[in-house]
């Protein structure tokens, strides 16, 4: 059921089995999983069932290094984010879950096959097809580009409606006897009991300036991996550091996925070879699919590289005739190399293909790239989220390289020429390029508290009753793979624990 | 610019002997030399005026033509003008899996496509001057 905050009594204390903080995806997933489960629910959500606007204001905050949009970067209503997420699906690769000697602090503590059981559940949630990653299942559609060398991988993503998790699953927390949504309410602080070992309520406002605590038994912090480290950090009437942050790990190692479209075009001699999945959304069985490619685990580990994700869209023709000088196009030089690919015969003439391709790359996890908090305060006077994102020279060289690379490929595969458009000495302040809005890292997951905030259960380390959801738990940046197909999978694993008692 | 047999012999000469190889014979006649290669001499040639005009190293004609030559100089003795063309796709081919490539104005391609596109920009310099 839902219950307007605004309308409780000041100074109300609430009372229930698990407290769950934020309805975006996590919070709705796990709410929903425990449905039936004997446990009776708490779902606080900040925002009402709509946008608006001075709820939004609450995420407004202060950047440094990287300029970042923290407002736009999110949405604070019940469903969160997904109520703009663009429904790019693919589950984490296994090998981004292990310590990598060359990408400092990495290494899960749980590893892909902790998450298989879950992804399945996790698809039909977000309204996706099988659980079928694999480039067999592509190549159901036609043969991929399978570029020579080892180095480049064929994949795909998978498309979400996009589900708006606040929509499709609206009725669900409506007419769920256990579980009491409340909207318009902001928890202002996680209270720890006063041996700081574990949590004794939480304290909620209103934009009206309703004051009320919730107690629990289990509480499940899934505000936005922004936002957890700014609770956390907050809540510092027992810890004055904030809450689990007794080795200063919460909000640091911030990571994005930087975006550039595009970031290279090239010119194809066999536009017949790009199979049209590449170019468009394309059905495959019961997903909706998109060709991807991405660098492979071996040339990874070999050359000490991060992971890139290239997406292409074929655009127009480029016509070479024999004899004739090259227009200038929107690319230089782009006829002349036409002319050395292995289709082209002499005199003859040759209409061939240009492709632009955008990336989402991944950045290390580094701690001084990190969220804290500002000195302003916001309408309920919590402080505010400073952010300073930073990437660094190692990402934007791992990103060049992994351009390179894929140059050298289709230069092997005889078809195409490849052109890097962003200048090979850029600055990622200087730089045209977008962020995915995947925020990851400011509560890392480790085995030991001395690298992290959460075990491999979500358990934040040191507090008996505190869990975390949300990419804000990731250890590392996972190549480019957007995060909530993941999010979703850990939030029915969280439950399934939940539920057989072992949380 | 053209290439004589002399240039070839030499070429050739001195990557044998850096190869400890037999010195051969290309049975290229006088003419446009290994650019002949290439579908658009023309085309190429852009592409080599603008790796000079960027000035850096290698964009150097000897030094390509230095390259270029050692490459002649594995083909069989007795490979004619005519057959340089699959050798340069494999040459190219290998460039690319070893990763040496040269970058102009953005675009990446191989190490010998570079010294022939500088060689048939020196060569049309040189039709155009002499
Ligand atoms: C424009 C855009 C496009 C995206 N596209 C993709 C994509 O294609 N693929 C993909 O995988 N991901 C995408 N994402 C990311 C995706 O939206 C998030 O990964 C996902 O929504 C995170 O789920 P979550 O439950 O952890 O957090 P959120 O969805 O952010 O939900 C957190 C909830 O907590 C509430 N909350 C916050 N603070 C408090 C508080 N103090 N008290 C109570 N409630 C609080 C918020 O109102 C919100 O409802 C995109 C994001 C954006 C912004």
């Amino acid at each position: 059921m839902f219950i307007d905050a605004r309308q409780l009594d000041d100074g109300s204390a609430i009372a229930c089995d698990v407290a769950i903080i934020g309805a975006g995806a996590f919070g709705i997933t796990l709410a929903r999983a425990l449905r039936g489960s004997g446990r009776d629910v708490v779902l606080i959500e900040s925002g009402g069932l709509d946008f608006e606007d001075e709820t939004q204001a609450l995420y407004e905050g202060a950047t440094d290094g990287i300029a970042y949009n923290l407002d736009t970067a999110r949405l604070r209503y019940f469903g969160g984010s997904t109520n703009h997420w663009g429904g790019w699906c693919r589950p984490i690769e296994p090998e981004d879950f292990e310590a990598r000697a060359w990408v400092p602090h990495s290494g899960w503590p749980v590893s892909r096959a902790d998450l298989d059981p879950y992804y399945p559940r996790a698809q039909e949630i977000c309204e996706l097809g099988a659980f079928d990653y694999s480039v067999e299942n592509l190549a159901r559609l036609g043969p991929p580009l399978g570029l020579p060398g080892g180095k480049i991988a064929d994949g795909f993503f998978q498309f979400s409606p996009p589900t708006r998790f606040g929509e499709r699953y609206r009725d669900d927390i409506a007419n769920a006897a256990d579980i009491r949504c409340l909207l318009n309410a902001n928890v202002t602080e996680i209270v720890a009991a006063h041996d700081a070992g574990s949590i004794a309520r939480l304290d909620v406002a209103t934009l009206t300036g309703k004051r009320f605590t919730v107690t629990a038994g289990t509480y499940v912090l899934a505000a936005g991996g922004i936002e957890n480290a700014r609770l956390l950090l907050a809540s510092r009437s027992v810890a004055p550091a904030g809450l689990a942050n007794d080795r200063d790990l919460v909000g640091r190692y911030f990571m994005e996925h930087p975006i550039f479209g595009p970031i290279a075009s090239w010119i194809c001699d066999a536009p017949e070879r790009i199979a049209p999945y590449y170019g468009s959304y394309t059905a495959l069985g019961d997903a909706v699919a998109r060709g991807c490619l991405s660098m492979t685990p071996e040339y990874m580990a070999r050359e000490g590289r991060l992971n890139t994700i290239f997406t292409f869209t074929p655009n127009d023709d480029v016509r070479y005739l024999p004899g004739r000088p090259a227009e200038d196009g929107p690319i230089p030089l782009e006829t002349e190399m036409l002319t050395l690919l292995a289709g082209v015969e002499p005199g003859v003439e040759h209409t061939g293909k240009r492709v632009y391709m955008g990336c989402g790359t991944e950045q290390a996890p580094n701690p001084d790239s990190r969220v804290t908090l500002a000195d302003e305060v916001d309408a309920l006077g919590m402080p505010r989220t400073r952010l300073a994102w930073q990437i660094t020279e190692g990402d934007r060289e791992s990103l060049l390289a992994n351009v390179a690379t894929l140059a050298a490929a289709m230069g092997a595969w005889g078809h195409a020429r490849l052109r890097r458009i962003v200048p090979a000495d850029f600055a990622w302040n200087d730089i045209d390029m977008f962020w995915a809005h995947h925020h990851m890292g400011t509560t890392r997951m480790a085995a030991q508290a001395s690298q992290g905030v959460v075990d491999a259960n979500l358990k934040v380390h040191g507090l008996g009753n505190l869990f975390i959801g949300g990419s804000s738990v990731w250890t590392t940046g996972c190549g480019a793979t957007n995060p909530t197909l993941s999010i979703v999978a850990f939030a029915l694993r969280l439950a399934e624990r939940l539920r057989a008692g072992e949380a | 610019m053209s290439w004589s047999r002399r240039d070839i012999l030499i070429g050739a000469g001195l990557s044998a002997a850096l190869g400890g190889a037999v010195l051969w014979r290309l049975s290229l006649d006088e003419g446009p030399g290994p650019t002949v290669a290439l579908v658009d001499r023309a085309a190429a040639a852009r592409i080599g005026r603008r790796l000079l005009e960027a000035a850096r190293p290698p964009a150097d004609g000897s030094a390509a033509r230095q390259r270029i030559d050692t490459l002649i100089a594995t083909l069989p003795a007795g490979t004619r003008a005519g057959d340089l063309r699959p050798a340069l796709a494999d040459w190219v081919a290998a460039d690319f899996e070893e990763g040496r490539m040269v970058e102009v104005e953005g675009w990446y391609l191989t190490r010998t496509e570079a010294d022939l596109a500088i060689l048939a920009a020196l060569e049309e310099a040189g039709a155009q001057t002499g």
